[in-house]
């Protein structure tokens, strides 16, 4: 950090000492066989959905290649044009491979791309109701806890209602659900962190106000306010399965995991499995990673927690 | 963070389970059965919202309510009209209609029915508030009703209809000594839910179910069920489900992917009709400018391609109307070849369905200047018909054969067909369901005129002059066979200028316990009722 070169030797930081490198934190998470196990599993995941358009037999999202006749056929089958398809396809004759490796790159790109937006807003929101306190301060809080007493996908129907579907929009809806955790969070971490002496010190120097936020208290916060996102980007990715479930998210041409799931629903009790039990396990494994490495990485971050 | 959280975010995995819950179906117990030898429990689709038989014209509350109530004739399942109430009618001349009602005919309170009756039920349509779809086109052109005996009278109308008949099978007949000042409340409390028809009313709760017992005194032969229970569930695994556990003896709206192992089953039967429903896709093909249509870059384009004929005779040429019925339907339906449907006796006889030629698609598009394509977004309605969203996508991928790249948006009903009203679709798919093609015609094609109620569903604002003379002929012609000539005149205009895409017939699918109940499909229309099942 280069935080030691602006403030005052630190201390009283309340994680001093050598948990806070990060080295210690990387080995206390890899001492963990589930921690690497999942973060193996993420990353596997990531790195498919990512590499999707290189690595998918097929593009699911372009209609000229789909055939109609090629159907509901079951995993192994061949297609019309000599391929296998390995996990089946779905009744328009999408390669459900191909599906599920670019609908979990619509879930991660939700997923992420809400946390990313809705932690920084939420972030800068919870540290400048921290400093400002008083009237500005509760105001912003009361918006969070209004915000939060709401069930997140009620709030996310709403805004889907009023402005329409596509990814877009539930992009915005899930930002809209989320910043209140991060806000919450990062006021009552970075009131903590006001209170500490190196704050102190560097208010001696009369650093403007926002560099103290920015450079020194927001790093410190940093650690609790990972952890939440990694959370939350498992809980954008079930939202926005939940919404395209109800079919109210991305367009039926374009598929996400939850939108598959769906439409693999209906075959169900005729013995059409596979369209609705693959993406269901590719949502339930990139989930489970996501919250397994988050909840370690958690505990690595605690100093309090004695293993 | 604690663990809580990591199973709260697990807990919005529900989609993935929610399938699970209709899993629980197997071959177990049909045996231990929910209804008695003489009682029918019947697991319907949709839920009718009032017991007003006159409060919303559609094929819901017109299926429930034709157990308590009669109409005057009937539709059979081939499209012809059968007497009902009456036993007998003629035109006299073009502006007189002679009815004469079946002797005998007594409500459920004992109230006999008289012809004054049918006026007043003529008279109390219009005066149904907050209607969300009147009666009133049905009755408007009726000058009046009078009565010559104890059962016979006669009806003027207007201006020539030579489907005043045909008009009267909807409209179900109440009584002026019972209905008179009548509320919708009324009706639905059950209070004044007093009919002609083979059930009395039992109980109704909106949304959830409806009970019925049997008329004793029913005109007709009274039917072999003594209590009848309707429940609505909307969701397809859950009717599939409670039929295979036992609780339903019967369930309509077979979802396409069921009917074949539930066939299989020893314990079930499936029944089934041609459906008088025609699935089509309504292009705009008036403006000069459309939403929804761009060049294929997705910019604006100066002139709207639909408005060419050729191009609209591509995009029916790119359709997999066979891949569609096969794949996406199983085979529970059928391919269009025009926009009536089979059971229309005046429909153009004799034409040979359609296979999709993609070649010859893109030579007309190239023909009409669109040598690439362009890029269009489709609608539909979500949840209105069968594998209606998957129809949808595979008409979107026949049009991107041919270079027209194609979006597909579904919505929910409700604003679906509002913003479809609006004009804000390019091209939608919907339906329309009619064993007439008069009346097909008259209400989705023709030249829409608010004066005379002409098109109140071209919601595209369609019009062509060839289509709009042999149709208004043929609404005021008398002679059956010239009638049926100028009809199918109008219906091949309509074809040749592609101004409405048909795409395929759905078939109706009922499942029943086969030792239990059978169901013999009382019209095109898929109406689920127990006036059309008997006991086995």
């Amino acid at each position: 950090m280069s935080l030691a070169a602006e403030a005052p030797p630190q201390q009283g930081e309340p994680q001093d000492g050598p948990r806070s490198s990060l080295a210690t934190v990387w080995r206390d998470f890899a001492a963990s066989g589930v921690a690497l196990g999942s973060l193996a599993v993420f990353l596997l995941l990531a790195g498919a959905a990512l590499l999707a358009p290189w690595i998918a037999p097929q593009n699911p999202f372009d209609l000229t290649q789909l055939d109609l006749l090629d159907g509901r056929l079951a995993p192994g089958s061949r297609s019309g044009a000599g391929g296998i398809y390995w996990l089946g396809t779905d009744d328009q004759g999408r390669d459900m491979l191909s599906a599920i490796l670019h609908g979990l790159r619509l879930s991660l790109l939700v997923g992420i791309g809400s946390a990313l937006v809705a932690g920084s807003a939420g972030t800068l929101v919870g540290l400048a109701a921290a400093r400002a306190g008083g009237r500005a301060d509760s105001a912003l809080m009361r918006l969070a806890d209004l915000q939060l007493a709401f069930p997140s996908i009620l709030i996310a129907l709403m805004v889907i209602a009023f402005l329409g579907r596509g990814i877009g929009n539930v992009l915005l809806a899930l930002i809209l659900v989320e910043w209140a955790y991060y806000a919450r969070a990062a006021r009552s971490a970075a009131l903590v962190e006001l209170k500490s002496e190196y704050v102190e010190a560097a208010r001696c120097l009369v650093l403007p106000e926002t560099r103290i936020l920015l450079r020194h208290v927001l790093p410190n916060c940093l650690p609790s306010l990972v952890v939440i996102a990694t959370t939350q980007v498992a809980r954008a990715i079930a939202l926005e399965a939940t919404l395209s479930f109800l079919g109210l998210g991305v367009s039926v041409t374009e598929p996400s995991l939850g939108l598959l799931i769906a439409n693999g629903r209906n075959y169900v009790l005729s013995g059409e499995t596979w369209i609705s039990l693959y993406p269901g396990v590719a949502l339930l494994a990139v989930m489970a990673a996501i919250n397994l490495a988050g909840d370690h990485l958690r505990d690595s971050l605690n100093p309090r927690l004695e293993r | 963070m604690d663990r809580r959280t990591f199973l709260g975010a697990m807990a919005g995995l529900v989609p993935a389970a929610a399938f699970a819950q209709t899993t629980t179906v197997p071959g177990t117990a049909l045996q231990g059965t929910a209804s008695s030898p003489r009682s029918l429990s019947i697991g319907a689709i949709s839920a009718p919202n009032s017991l007003d038989p006159h409060f919303y014209q559609s094929p819901t509350n017109n299926q429930t309510l034709r157990q308590i109530f009669d109409p005057l004739v009937t539709e059979d399942a081939e499209g012809r009209v059968r007497p009902l109430l009456a036993q007998s009618w003629r035109a006299v001349d073009e502006l007189t209609w002679e009815f004469k009602l079946r002797p005998g005919i007594r409500f459920h309170d004992g109230t006999p029915l008289t012809p004054d009756d049918i006026a007043f039920t003529v008279e109390r349509v219009p005066d149904v508030p907050n209607s969300p779809g009147s009666f009133v086109p049905y009755v408007r052109n009726i000058a009046a009703v009078e009565p010559i005996d104890a059962t016979t009278f006669r009806i003027r109308t207007k201006t020539p209809n030579p489907y005043l008949d045909r008009d009267f099978t909807n409209l179900y007949i109440l009584s002026r000594k019972i209905h008179t000042g009548a509320a919708t409340t009324d009706f639905t409390s059950g209070k004044l839910a007093v009919g002609t028809g083979a059930f009395r009313y039992a109980g109704f709760t909106v949304g959830q179910q409806i009970e019925l017992e049997r008329n004793p005194d029913f005109w007709g032969t009274p039917t072999g069920w003594n209590r009848v229970r309707t429940r609505f569930i909307p969701d397809a695994g859950a009717r599939v489900a409670g039929l295979l556990s036992g609780d339903l003896d019967l369930i309509d709206g077979v979802p396409v992917q069921d009917v074949a192992h539930l066939a299989a089953d020893p314990r079930l039967a499936i029944f089934s009709v041609a459906s008088a429903t025609s699935v089509y896709l309504f292009p705009d093909a008036s403006r000069d400018q459309s939403p929804f249509v761009t060049d294929r870059a997705g910019k604006p384009l100066d002139r709207n391609p639909l408005k060419d004929v050729r191009v609209r005779q591509a995009l029916s040429l790119a359709i997999d109307r066979k891949g569609i019925v096969e794949k996406l339907l199983l085979g529970q339906g059928t391919a269009a070849d025009q926009f009536a449907p089979p059971p229309a006796p005046d429909r153009l006889p004799g034409r040979p369905t359609p296979t999709a030629d993609p070649a010859r698609a893109r030579q007309l598009l190239a023909e009409a200047g669109y040598p690439d394509g362009f890029g269009l977004t489709i609608h539909g309605p979500s949840g209105f018909f069968t594998s209606d969203v998957a129809v949808l996508q595979a008409v979107a991928q026949g049009f991107s054969r041919i270079g027209v790249d194609t979006k597909v948006e579904t919505l929910p009903i409700a604003s679906f067909f509002s913003r479809a009203t609006n004009r804000e679709f390019a091209l939608f798919m919907t339906t329309y369901a009619t064993t007439n093609s008069a009346e097909l015609l008259r209400q989705v094609a023709l030249t829409k005129n608010p004066d005379t109620g002409a098109g109140p569903f071209n919601r595209q604002h369609y019009s062509n002059p060839k289509l709009d003379a042999p149709l208004l002929e043929a609404l005021r012609t008398f002679d059956g066979e010239r009638r049926v000539g100028l009809i199918r005149e109008a219906l091949a205009a309509l074809d040749e200028d592609a101004g409405i895409i048909p795409v395929f017939y759905p078939r109706f699918n009922w499942a029943g316990r086969k030792t239990h109940v059978r169901f013999i499909p009382g019209n095109a229309f898929g109406h689920t009722n127990a006036v059309f099942t008997e006991p086995v």
